[in-house]
């Protein structure tokens, strides 16, 4: 019997899926950073102390092979080493500080009230670990603390020094050693007092300066004493120079430097408020500017994130969650007429101008290309703040309108100016941005916003769902449907509203763990941190361009 | 149930006509478009909703107007059919449905579908396919605004469907059906209700995500099945039916809710009408909605309705499966009611409709009509918008009542190169300070018109050059990769070929008006015509599939839109916690990754290598001149290609690439040959034989090729390394090059063609070019400039004086030869005093790098030869006939005319 006429088979896909950055925009900010300011290291990579840790973990699992004679093991045999020595580090570190930023596993984590007769299982996973890419595992191979070799991870010489040094810190007193052996035993009870016992070597917190591990640490974040291994070279240098330009940074700030919006703040300005302009030393002056033109990008992207949220919105309170192009730009154009934001930028009834009209205005309200990154900045400002979907509209606009002029009015020499093609136009890269509004420049405003509706935000967050449908990721936020685009998934306003991954948050906790910097206040360099910053001048010296 | 798009990649379909009221056509584009174009020539035309249409220009469009023809049906209400045709050679298979061509329709949504299928051994559906047939004629004959070229697809279906029925025994009465039901001119429940006795029907099962306002669909079913029961099944949406104008009957009548069916949160878009009598019943599925639109209203009519398809079946338990599983709730008719959605209309097409717009040979032409005309005069501006960029075109309107034409020059522009969808815009100013505005896709008839196989080639390409290049380098890089791969599919020599036998054709002199009745050695190699055909096929589609893997792989090196973003992107070390799957590459894989990526480019170079040694084994014949004349475009691209794939694996250029590229524009473009032992390039053989002659320039001629052969062939040059001052062998490429394309063609407009090209292959060239070095490449080509033609005038005025029939001319040449090479007529005096005949010409050995002496028929050592080649030895006396030897060949017209060309005062001087 045929199955004709018959009904349709359904293909599974996740609605409510998890995906994030759905106009695609934030690989080329966080390639840029990953590749050539602070390749290595990430956001959740906040403890130095880590490395010690796993390479510790690494070295005393091949210590007990060796003990037993043996040159081979199994997966799981490293997986609960790996297992038990984390929930001992947990433990410690959460008795020291029950409330502890940063430790991977925390809130699913045994502690010693776990406990049930003074002792504390540790052989089950309970926790997320922190040896996953995600969190170090990654981070701890880029920096050549292991590597890889077939199917089996080794530890580096690095890696091998640092678990040396993390185990002097038991066996260079007495007793410890042995309080040790139960934890490296298989048993699967450990008692509290144990725990207790090696609490301080064992957790995770800052290393100081006169401690073993430190130099390790040190060298293998800011590559300063020895020279990184050949193949990846530029990679350690790059992170090792943009470290030292954090640490300048911070040095400049003095105090008033809190988190990594201060350090965007300076990219985009070139200086902090009240404060002379900032300019780095010619060893960290490259850094400087590749973040310069990551910090353009920024304002390009979040022009184009601003729209996209008026038009998430819009859509989720229309019937079905859905309505046609025309709809959304009509609500967009008639919220642009509103907005007293705009009007103060580019003038009263700017539908109707040009865009080379408004660019215009937009241009000499910021009187010179040498303060465009801090109009642009105070735009940005103003798009987060804004109470009202007119101004938030007006916001964005500006901000796009501004963003090109970071590449067509920069000069051809502009150090790192290539960067702005990253991505080509399947990720919007500036340059091409800026070609595609220059050969606009008269058409109306309201041409310009219909265009950049349609072409930069719709069409482009089809493109980059259906790129992931491809590879098999259900990821559409809004999707052509029956009477024009439907909602498929709101999104938080603050997760594409932020800067591209910087790592800034990532570096600079490492560097406080490393006591190179300190929180007084706002952040300021430590003794040993000063003299860091000068090792690391003279380290790159020679590179200095 | 049914698996849409697998049945439709099932039909591998030569020719697709699709037809829906609204297309989510980037995901068409992405999953269902390659599955169209398979086979045979890949037609598709897809026909949507005219404010769909508008819709699509907010949509991730790339392929519309070049890979399908997409065309809005601008109707008083709504352009409504579902209907998916796929024809091939014997076989229409035709999908009547309620999915749209949508993502939701094909994956998510509750559809419904039903097919009729007519081929050789099925003609059961015939009257159905023969009654979609007639739907087509009358959209050609009532709707004016189709463009000529989807015309010519609906009568060209129309013919097949009717060529394919002719011998099927078709009924033309009876309800068995199936039947194909449409509403053009008469309304659908007129139709059925012809077939379906009313009266005798107990029970109508309707299942409808969309009802009208009154519910006047159903009030006036109900009216022609006075005695059945109904039972409504309607998608679970707020405010959909109203309840209050069903209260009349509510007696007989029974509302669902669609909660499911099957497994997954489906919404309810499929539209079922199920009449069940007491033996027989009828369903009825497709497009329409239980709306006074769909049923109650013809599409052309004063009081227009929507156009809808359907098929009607009857027969014993029909539709009882279709209504068995699905999921309901019964709801209260009271607590229905219904809300009015107003949409707002777009100012695009309003007043002014655009018919058509198509780029043909640098030129735009819209054909459109002007609806309502406004006081005053108007003035049009065009604007094409490709990728984002916007160009604005001068234009030339005229008007004719309503119709209007206008037309627009895009050569020259990138858009006219570019194989991207683009959309004009076109705008009447009027003098009123209003504008009458309309958009449409651009048609490119030259790239509708391909293939499949070949559309299959140029994409491949495509997705590498995305990869790899910016917008305007990679177009041009894509264009000359492109076309190369494509044609040498389809490289074959028409009729017999030019060969040295004699026994072929007889050969034409040279194109030299001197008398020469010489035997020419033309080519060496023949290859059969099937083997070159045969080998070009395969080498097509292997260079398909390898840019498909290595665009794939690519697209894994480059910045990607992951979700994974290289926040955290190093590679793992250790164990991982076995419920996380790690996302992450590790350094293995990665190296891996640039390591297949680096094989693959090798293979594809390799290819091109070997398919370029081919081409230039080719016999030289006019009609393998349209390959050839791109092959020194394609080596110079692929240099490009390789040096940027190179730049992103972080990978040093392969030596042997270089050599090859060298080796290939020698063989393609080298005047090396006029001095003996050296090589005439393929392109420089067929600009010196009549036969090909005319064909070259002709070719040369056309703009492209002229600016593109420059351009590329200094790009690829350049790449060489050497640099032109130090590279004999270039200096002949280059000499080639100025030898084809001729001095007399240069006027401003290539010039700036051929500018733009350099600046555009700089840019792609990741630093490696620079644009004042290209310009050292394509400085005038004079024969001080190539070694193998410096040392001629003084050759030709030695011979013209060892031939000189006068005492004049052998003054003159006496002359000449004084102030040019002193020491050459010394030693030739000298040696006439020994001998009468004191010169021996070289002969032959082309291409195998051996001289012949002509006094003695010895061959030359390497060195001898080399020591005759080089221009800075005044002369050389044979080893063994103790003569002055000549470097050039006289008697080899290639030569004569070649010198002619950059040496005129030869023609004087040469006998």
């Amino acid at each position: 019997m045929s199955e004709f006429p018959g009904w349709t088979e359904y293909q599974p896909t996740d609605e409510d899926h998890q995906g994030v950055y759905p106009l695609g925009l934030e690989a080329v900010g966080s390639y840029i950073v990953g590749h050539y300011l602070l390749p290595g290291i990430t956001d959740a990579t906040r403890h130095i102390r880590y490395y010690s840790f796993f390479s510790w973990v690494f070295w005393t699992f091949f210590q007990e092979l060796r003990r037993q004679g043996r040159t081979t093991y199994k997966r799981d045999e490293f997986f609960n080493w790996l297992v038990r020595l984390e929930n001992v580090l947990r433990a410690a570190t959460l008795d020291t500080d029950r409330k502890f930023i940063g430790l991977i596993g925390r809130s699913k984590a045994l502690t010693l009230e776990d406990a049930k007769n003074g002792k504390l299982r540790i052989d089950q996973e309970v926790a997320a670990s922190g040896f996953v890419p995600a969190a170090y595992s990654a981070s701890f191979a880029a920096l050549h603390c292991g590597q890889y070799n077939g199917k089996r991870a080794h530890l580096t010489p690095r890696g091998e020094a640092l678990g040396l040094a993390f185990n002097a810190q038991f066996a260079g007193q007495n007793g410890k050693a042995d309080v040790l052996r139960p934890v490296l035993s298989k048993s699967s009870h450990i008692s509290v007092k144990t725990i207790k016992d090696i609490e301080d070597e064992i957790r995770i917190r800052p290393v100081s300066p006169d401690e073993n591990e430190h130099p390790l640490l040190m060298d293998m974040l800011l590559s300063i004493a020895s020279e990184p291994d050949g193949n990846e070279n530029e990679l350690h240098l790059a992170r090792s120079r943009t470290l030292g330009l954090i640490l300048e940074m911070i040095d400049y700030g003095n105090g008033t430097i809190a988190e990594p919006d201060d350090f965007h703040r300076i990219f985009a300005c070139g200086r902090l408020k009240g404060h002379p302009k900032f300019s780095p030393s010619s060893e960290f002056a490259r850094e400087c500017e590749i973040w310069k033109r990551y910090q353009e990008r920024q304002f390009q992207k979040l022009g184009l994130y601003g729209l996209w949220h008026e038009i998430l919105d819009f859509l989720s309170t229309r019937p079905r969650q859905t309505a046609p192009t025309s709809e959304i730009v009509t609500h967009m154009l008639t919220h642009y007429e509103r907005s007293s934001f705009l009007k103060s930028w580019v003038g009263e009834s700017s539908l109707s101008k040009s865009v080379a009209k408004a660019d215009r205005n937009i241009l000499d309200h910021v009187g010179d290309h040498s303060k465009l990154g801090a109009a642009a900045w105070s735009v940005n400002e103003h798009l987060h703040s804004a109470a009202s979907v007119a101004d938030r509209v007006g916001s964005s606009v500006v901000l796009l309108l501004m963003a090109p002029h970071f590449w067509s009015d920069s000069p051809n020499d502009l150090p790192h100016r290539q960067l702005h093609n990253l991505g080509g136009r399947t990720r919007l890269c500036l340059s091409i941005f800026a070609d595609d509004v220059h050969s606009r420049q008269n058409d109306t405003m309201a041409q310009f916003l219909f265009w950049v509706i349609e072409s930069c935000v719709l069409a482009q967050s089809s493109r980059i769902a259906l790129d992931k449908l491809a590879r098999g990721d259900f990821r559409f936020f809004v999707m052509r449907d029956e009477s024009g685009y439907r909602l498929i998934k709101a999104q938080d306003r603050k997760q594409s509203l932020s800067f591209d991954a910087s790592r800034l948050f990532g570096a600079i906790s490492l560097l406080r763990s490393l006591c190179l910097i300190r929180e007084d206040e706002g952040l300021r360099l430590t003794s040993s941190g000063r003299n860091t910053l000068k090792k690391l001048r003279i380290r790159h010296e020679a590179t200095a361009t | 149930m049914i698996a849409l798009e697998r049945h439709i990649e099932a039909e591998q379909p030569h020719r697709s006509l699709l037809m829906s009221y609204c297309s989510g056509l980037s995901f068409f584009e992405h999953f269902i478009l390659s599955r169209l174009q398979t086979a045979g020539d890949g037609a598709v035309t897809v026909l949507v909703d005219a404010a769909d249409y508008e819709n699509s220009f907010s949509d991730a469009i790339e392929r519309a107007g070049i890979d399908y023809r997409l065309e809005p049906v601008r109707l008083s209400r709504r352009f409504h059919p579902k209907l998916y045709l796929f024809t091939k050679s014997d076989t229409a298979t035709l999908f009547v449905a309620s999915a749209n061509l949508t993502k939701s329709g094909f994956r998510r949504n509750a559809e419904i579908v039903d097919r009729l299928v007519v081929s050789p051994k099925l003609v059961g559906d015939a009257r159905a396919l023969l009654q979609y047939a007639e739907l087509l004629e009358s959209l050609s004959a009532l709707y004016a605004h189709f463009s000529k070229s989807v015309q010519y697809e609906l009568a060209r279906t129309v013919e097949f469907i009717r060529h394919l029925t002719h011998n099927a025994q078709v009924e033309t009465v009876g309800p068995v059906g199936p039947l194909f039901l449409h509403n053009a001119t008469t309304p659908l429940l007129h139709q059925v209700m012809s077939f379906i006795p009313g009266k005798d029907i107990n029970e109508v099962v309707l299942i409808s995500p969309y009802f009208d306002p009154g519910c006047v669909a159903i009030r006036d079913l109900a009216t022609a099945c006075p005695n059945a029961c109904f039972r409504i099944i309607r998608a679970d949406e707020d405010g959909n039916l109203n309840g209050a104008a069903l209260k009349s009957l509510k007696e007989r009548l029974t509302v669902e809710t669609f909660l499911g069916y099957g497994k997954g949160n489906r919404a309810l878009h499929g539209k079922v009408a199920i009449f069940r009598g007491s033996i027989t019943s009828w369903v009825i599925t497709g497009s329409a909605n239980l709306t006074s639109s769909a049923w109650l209203r013809p599409a052309f009519a004063n009081e227009a309705g929507n156009l809808e398809a359907v098929v009607l079946r009857g027969g014993t338990d029909l539709g009882t499966e279709l209504a068995a599983h699905l999921r309901t709730r019964k709801v209260a008719i009271d607590a229905l009611h219904y809300l009015h959605v107003k949409t707002p209309e777009t100012d695009f097409g309003r007043d002014l409709v655009v018919h058509d717009a198509v780029l043909k040979r640098g030129f735009l032409t819209i054909t459109g009509v002007l609806l309502h005309r406004r006081a005053g005069q108007y003035r049009v501006s065009v604007a094409v918008e490709q990728n984002g960029l916007r160009t604005d075109l001068s234009s030339e309107a005229s008007q004719d009542d309503t119709k209007l034409r206008i037309v627009a020059r895009v050569s020259g522009k990138a858009i006219s190169d570019s194989e991207n969808s683009c959309v004009v815009t076109v705008q009447l100013r009027w003098t009123n300070g209003t504008t009458s505005e309309a958009r449409r896709w651009i048609s490119r008839p030259d790239l509708l018109i391909l293939p499949a196989s070949e559309r299959r080639t140029r994409s491949s390409v495509r997705s590498v050059c995305q990869q790899l290049f910016a917008d305007a380098e990679g177009q041009i890089i894509l264009n000359a990769i492109g076309k190369f791969i494509s044609d040498i599919g389809e490289l074959a020599i028409e009729g017999d070929s030019i060969n040295s036998s004699g026994n072929a054709k007889q050969q034409d002199k040279p194109r030299t008006a001197k008398p020469d009745q010489s035997e020419i050695s033309l080519d060496g190699f023949l290859t059969n015509d099937l083997e070159v055909k045969s080998f070009g096929r395969s080498h097509r589609q292997h260079a398909a599939t390898l840019m498909e893997q290595l665009a794939s792989a690519l697209r894994r090196i480059i910045v990607e839109p992951t979700d994974d973003l290289p926040d955290d992107e190093e590679p793992e070390v250790g164990q991982v916690p076995k419920d996380e799957a790690p996302p992450h590459k590790n350094p293995t894989e990665k190296e891996n990754k640039r390591q297949q990526a680096s094989e693959l480019v090798e293979e594809v170079l390799g290819d091109v290598v070997q398919a370029v040694d081919k081409a230039h084994l080719a016999p030289l014949h006019p009609s393998a001149i349209p390959f050839v004349i791109k092959v020194p475009e394609a080596i110079g691209a692929f240099g490009l290609f390789r040096l940027r794939v190179n730049s992103v694996l972080e990978q040093s250029v392969a030596n042997d690439f270089s050599y090859n590229l060298r080796r290939m524009l020698v063989s393609a473009l080298s005047i090396d040959g006029v001095m003996c032992g050296g090589t005439f390039g393929w392109l420089v053989r067929a600009w010196c034989y009549p036969d090909t002659h005319d064909e070259l320039l002709r070719c040369v001629l056309n703009e492209d090729y002229w600016a593109n052969l420059r351009a590329f062939t200094a790009a690829a040059v350049s790449l060489g390394e050497i640099g032109i001052a130090e590279d004999a062998q270039m200096q002949s490429v280059m000499a080639g090059v100025a030898l084809i394309t001729g001095a007399e063609f240069l006027d401003d407009d290539k010039r700036a063609k051929v500018s733009t090209l350099l600046d555009h292959l700089v840019n792609s060239s990741s630093g490696k070019l620079e644009r004042k070095g290209l310009d050292t490449v394509l400085t005038p080509m004079i024969y001080q400039n190539a070694l193998a033609l410096r040392s001629a005038p003084r050759w030709v005025y030695l011979h013209r004086l060892h031939t000189a029939a006068t005492p004049q001319e052998y003054d003159e040449a006496t002359t000449q030869l004084e102030s040019l090479a002193p020491s050459l007529l010394l030693a030739y005096k000298r040696m006439r005093s020994r001998y009468s005949d004191p010169l021996a010409y070289l002969r032959g050995g082309e291409g195998t790098h051996a001289a012949y002496c002509s006094y003695d028929n010895l061959r030359l050592t390497n060195a001898l030869l080399n020591r005759v080649r080089a221009v800075n030895s005044d002369f050389v006396v044979c080893d063994s006939c103790h003569r002055l030897l000549v470097p050039y060949d006289f008697a080899d017209p290639r030569t004569t005319a070649i010198l002619e060309h950059f040496f005129p005062a030869f023609s004087q001087a040469a006998v």
